[in-house]
């Protein structure tokens, strides 16, 4: 910034006639590296108000600040936070202990089933008829999920084909 | 108003507040258990917080009234004194200071002895950067006191440099 503009500013400075902007441009010139000559012996007016407005506390000032306001608060939460763990455990546990029993229950059912099948079936070969019409229907469900495949395939073949 | 809220909206003035504070009591100790007392005082309002208008005015009111208040707890001429060259001395080491060069502590020196009324509008002023308003409000004076202040401190200091200027001839 050119000299006369800066020492205009200056002298309004001086008569209390500058604005906060014109200040802040004051500041700024002084604080950078082309300060004129005629000018320089101000520099120092200037650098006092910037570095002044740097003095300040540290971090430590902030920790032992809060700790002082906030040190019942957090332990209080803390103990809180122990609290709905502690229930949530225990929540947790009931709720497994009562599915794992359900669960071991329902397995006794159905063994309980199986044994009265087998005492309904006296005669051998009414069994073997049985066995065979369960397998049988195993066998045919398996080939419908075969042919579906096969189909399947052929298509993706299809495709194949046409992407080639 | 929660920690969190506390945390960013009034705890980044602290710095702010220490400088005000340190324009009255001139010991960083004192100024900085000012600051602290001020703040607990604002987190202890922090429920009723919200109705008052400027945080920052409030806070700065409080630390003006507090530091007040400290410097007539300490009447004594003796401990005056001693707080003077504590101030000296802290604010040479680097604890909170950058490195100052010899002709910047010079000014610092020459506007610490300004008269009180000059001193702080300079303070809120020049290295603060409010308003004629907000400093006349925060001084509790009027408009043109804080204008005549301010043209008289200036005036000083530009004496002051032609002083050097022609000694240093």
């Amino acid at each position: 910034m050119d000299y006369n503009k800066i020492q205009t500013i200056l002298d309004k400075y001086w008569n209390g006639e500058t604005s906060i902007e014109e200040e802040k441009v004051l500041k700024q010139y002084f604080s950078g590296k082309a300060v004129d000559n005629r000018l320089e012996e101000y520099r120092p007016l200037f650098q006092h108000y910037i570095e002044a407005k740097q003095v300040g506390l540290d971090e430590q000032f902030d920790e032992q600040f809060l700790s002082k306001i906030a040190p019942t608060k957090t332990a209080k939460v803390r103990r809180l936070n122990t609290w709905i763990r502690a229930i949530a455990a225990i929540g947790l546990l009931l709720l497994g202990t009562h599915f794992l029993y359900n669960s071991y229950n329902k397995i006794e059912e159905k063994k309980g089933a199986k044994v009265i099948v087998l005492n309904d079936v006296k005669d051998a070969e009414e069994a073997l008829e049985k066995v065979k019409a369960a397998l049988y229907l195993v066998s045919s469900k398996m080939n419908k999920g075969a042919n579906k495949a096969k189909v399947g395939v052929a298509k993706i073949n299809v495709l194949d084909k046409i992407r080639k | 108003m929660q920690l969190k809220e506390f945390k960013y909206k009034i705890l980044p003035i602290k710095n702010k507040l220490f400088r005000f504070a340190l324009q009255f009591v001139h010991s960083v100790s004192d100024a900085e258990d000012i600051v602290q007392e001020v703040l607990i005082k604002t987190w202890d309002k922090r429920k009723s917080i919200h109705e008052i208008k400027n945080i920052e005015a409030w806070c700065m009111t409080l630390t003006r009234n507090m530091s007040i208040d400290k410097l007539r707890s300490k009447h004594s001429k003796v401990q005056a004194l001693t707080n003077q060259i504590d101030f000296v001395e802290k604010q040479a080491t680097p604890y909170r200071q950058t490195e100052l060069n010899d002709s910047v502590t010079k000014v610092k020196q020459f506007i610490s002895n300004l008269p009180e009324k000059q001193r702080l509008v300079i303070q809120l002023r020049d290295i603060e950067e409010m308003s004629y308003q907000e400093i006349a409000d925060q001084l509790e004076i009027s408009l043109d006191q804080v204008k005549v202040n301010l043209f008289r401190a200036r005036k000083k200091i530009k004496e002051q440099f032609l002083k050097t200027d022609a000694y240093g001839l």
